[in-house]
């Protein structure tokens, strides 16, 4: 008798053989996936090394204002610099806001879900009231006042993002929670004597995990727009290190003079990062919950 | 079944403990800030003095939350001397007289000693110290002189008697000099929360010579609610159109394609999208201007002047009527058609297209969505099946049948996106140099105008609510099953 597992194909063959089951949504998420991994390792190799861009971002390379040539791939901007190089290196101050935010919110808005949904009473009220009325406000007003309060660096930046999206983590948890506890398999572990730090932990969480995974990556996507969209009124994260929404904000003048690329090329870096964490996070969401799939 | 009143009450209850949360928000998070708010706008340098008056003037020498030191000093010695700090020993400023009425700024206890400063407000008559005024008008502190000589009592020293023109002036004396009414609710935060519930007073802008938010606002408004109508217009029709289409050929590849469109749609970042546009009509092709609300010699009149309204009206109820005409006169497009003035209106519209555009596609990839999810619901329901089953062509039930009873959570859905609508207003605004309140917040930032960004965030957060509140009542009042 063939044992099962001996049976199984890797992991990495099964994930390629799911195409089939999931179709379209397969290869959305794993068009995303291909864009998040690209980003993420380009910026995690222009950390290691400075030769990663043919020049370097912050330095006067060539006459200011040359339109794409074969030296120049996306020209050279006001002062002369390399855009292409710009773009390489301007994934970091992006991908570092982004992440921080969408971690910082997710440490903040999963366990206060997480609680509020288990426990309930005064707490609950109390923290969903305060939850929602974040929650009703446009975000980005949110995090312009936010930032212009608190000022430029990363840190800053991050929080400012961080605190339209706690509501955001609040919400998809508590909801989850207020509903897996009423499933049978809680009820079971209640009778059978298990304390609720145990139910909360062991039962609770692990069903929270996925639908929190979905939204991490949206919230990456929507993180890396919003910081663009401050850079882009001027609360930028350091003026002097490249950042494509603070290189859009600074090219936008030339656009009468029809210096185009300026603009263009930020920004559809911004567009095409953004997208593969919106592909990724949506076609997992569709993959993760089979209900949604079809009507 | 409860009452649509009886919802329309609770639902309104509901709204007051979320927006009292957003402005108590907001107005920690202002005085949080580390540094002074007031330094923050001014250029460097500006002597203390000025930077008292505004203060003042801004409410911020309050305490917080409750006033115990006392808010109203009145005078009951007949001449009292007012120092620089709270000692004897300091040059003395200014003199009170008995029965002046002053507003206290601040207060020193230590031991024994029990100080008062005290505000002289703009307008009232004041001795002050020669040597001082001096140095006032070296730091542009605005003042008439009104008398020089000896003041009563017999001071020792030179006096002049003057009058402030922005702000007041301040200075300490003992606490037993002055009879002290104490409100404890004379706070920062209560005075704010009270000028805005009674004369929706936003607060004054520190930059703009103490402008009140609440008139710049009001002229910024109308440019956004313009500009949000034609971007939600062209969002809903564009989303409308495609969200049913995908629902009608779900799972084809039309709707793969329109799902990856309201994807794409999100995630490309507003202004870089009305950048793209500026390049391509206004810079590339030259059809469309690509910045502002109209040409500047195509201005239109307004209706006050083209109907000689202001010589019309007189009297408080006609001055109403003129300042109520003056709002409406700044939607340009309605403003052009009641005067009739169809250049200017040819140019407006011209303005209004690609601000219009951009913010619309920008939504309709959302709108495009949720037309999608609820086609689909709706589309599962029997009366569609019945309709199916009597023949009807598939198009037809799609369009007719399940579009027009999927409206009214797809409109409901919009109003709902009215947060994210004012989000993107603000970008597209900045992006096409469209004067409404999204421009205005993004200059008052780069001031560094605290008050009047405080102001327009509660504006803001004022007209979330209001929205979410009438969008509610209204689809309680068409679907009674949410009432309850």
């Amino acid at each position: 008798m063939v044992s099962i597992s001996e049976a199984q194909p890797s992991p990495l063959v099964r994930l390629w053989e799911s195409r089939k089951w999931y179709g379209a949504e397969w290869y959305m998420t794993a068009a995303g996936a291909f864009i998040v991994i690209f980003v993420v390792g380009m910026t995690i190799a222009s950390f290691l090394t400075p030769n990663l861009a043919p020049y370097d971002p912050e330095a006067r390379v060539a006459d200011p204002f040359l339109p794409p040539t074969s030296g120049h791939i996306f020209g050279t901007d006001q002062l002369g610099r390399d855009i292409f190089s710009r773009i390489i290196y301007g994934a970091q101050i992006v991908m570092q806001v982004a992440l921080l935010s969408a971690v910082l919110s997710l440490i903040i808005g999963v366990p206060l879900g997480l609680l509020s949904g288990f426990l309930g009473g005064r707490l609950d009220q109390v923290l969903s009231l305060i939850m929602d009325s974040i929650y009703s406000f446009p975000g980005l007003i949110l995090a312009i006042a936010l930032a212009a309060l608190l000022g430029s660096g990363v840190l800053n930046i991050s929080i400012a993002i961080a605190v339209v999206y706690i509501p955001i983590f609040f919400r998809l948890v508590r909801g989850q929670v207020l509903s897996i506890k009423q499933e049978l398999y809680v009820e079971a572990a209640r009778s059978i004597g298990a304390p609720g730090r145990v139910i909360l932990w062991k039962y609770i969480f692990p069903n929270v995990i996925p639908s929190v995974v979905v939204v991490f990556s949206l919230n990456i996507a929507d993180a890396i727009i919003t910081e663009a969209g401050l850079a882009f009124i001027g609360l930028g994260v350091d003026p002097s290190k490249p950042d494509w929404g603070y290189d859009i904000y600074r090219g936008r003048s030339e656009l009468v003079g029809g210096r185009w690329w300026l603009v263009t090329f930020p920004g559809l870096a911004i567009a095409t990062v953004a997208l593969g964490f919106s592909l990724f996070g949506e076609g997992l969401s569709e993959i993760l919950n089979p209900r949604l799939r079809e009507a | 079944m409860r009452s649509l009143r009886a919802y329309v009450i609770t639902r309104f209850l509901l709204t007051i403990p979320m927006v009292l949360i957003l402005l108590i928000l907001v107005f920690i998070l202002l005085r949080v800030m580390p540094g002074d708010p007031i330094k923050a706008a001014m250029r460097p340098g500006v002597p203390k003095e000025y930077l008292d008056q505004i203060r003042h003037a801004q409410g911020l020498d309050r305490p917080l939350v409750l006033n115990l030191r006392g808010s109203w000093a009145t005078a009951v010695e007949p001449v009292i001397v007012l120092y620089e700090e709270h000692s004897t020993d300091s040059p003395p400023v200014m003199l009170a007289l008995e029965g002046n009425r002053f507003s206290i700024t601040d207060r020193y206890r230590e031991g024994d000693e029990d100080w008062v400063r005290i505000a002289v407000e703009e307008g009232v008559p004041v001795w002050v110290e020669k040597e001082k005024l001096r140095w006032l008008r070296q730091g542009e502190v605005h003042f008439s002189v009104l008398e020089e000589g000896t003041p009563p009592g017999n001071v020792p020293g030179e006096w002049v008697q003057v009058q402030f023109k922005q702000g007041g002036i301040e200075g300490w004396a003992p606490a037993d000099q002055f009879d002290i009414a104490v409100n404890p609710l004379d706070s920062q935060f209560f005075n704010y929360l009270w000028g805005l519930i009674t004369r929706f007073d936003l607060g004054r802008s520190i930059t703009l010579r103490g402008r009140p938010v609440a008139a710049d606002l009001a002229l910024k408004f109308p440019a956004t609610l313009e500009l949000s109508i034609f971007g939600m217009l062209i969002a809903g029709l564009v989303g409308v159109f495609t969200g049913a289409y995908a629902a009608y050929k779900r799972r084809s590849a039309a709707d793969y394609a329109l799902r990856i469109y309201s994807i794409v749609a999100y995630a490309v970042p507003i202004f870089w999208l009305g950048l793209m546009f500026q390049l391509i009509f206004g810079v590339g092709l030259k059809w469309l201007p690509v910045a502002d609300r109209v040409s500047t010699q195509l201005r239109p009149e307004t209706i006050v002047q083209v109907y000689n309204l202001q010589e019309v009206l007189t009297g408080p109820t006609g001055e109403r009527l003129i300042k109520i005409i003056e709002f409406f006169s700044n939607f340009y497009i309605l403003d052009c058609i009641v005067t009739g003035q169809w250049e200017s209106l040819l140019d407006v519209l011209k303005h209004l297209i690609l601000p219009s555009m951009t913010l619309g596609l920008y939504l309709s990839g959302i709108f495009t969505r949720l037309t999608r999810a609820n086609m689909l619901d709706v589309l599962q329901q029997d009366f569609v099946m019945a309709a199916r089953a009597r023949g009807i062509k598939e198009r037809i039930v799609v369009y007719k049948h399940a579009l027009m009873n999927a409206f009214i959570p797809i409109l409901t859905m919009f109003g709902l996106q009215f947060a994210l609508l004012l989000a993107g207003a603000v970008l597209t605004e900045t992006t096409f140099n469209w004067p409404g309140m999204g421009l205005f917040l993004v200059e008052r930032i780069t001031a560094r105008d605290f008050p009047a960004i405080q102001g327009t965030v509660v504006f803001f957060a004022l007209l979330v609510a209001l929205v979410s509140l009438i969008v509610d009542i209204i689809y309680a009042r068409v679907d009674p099953r949410v009432r309850y």
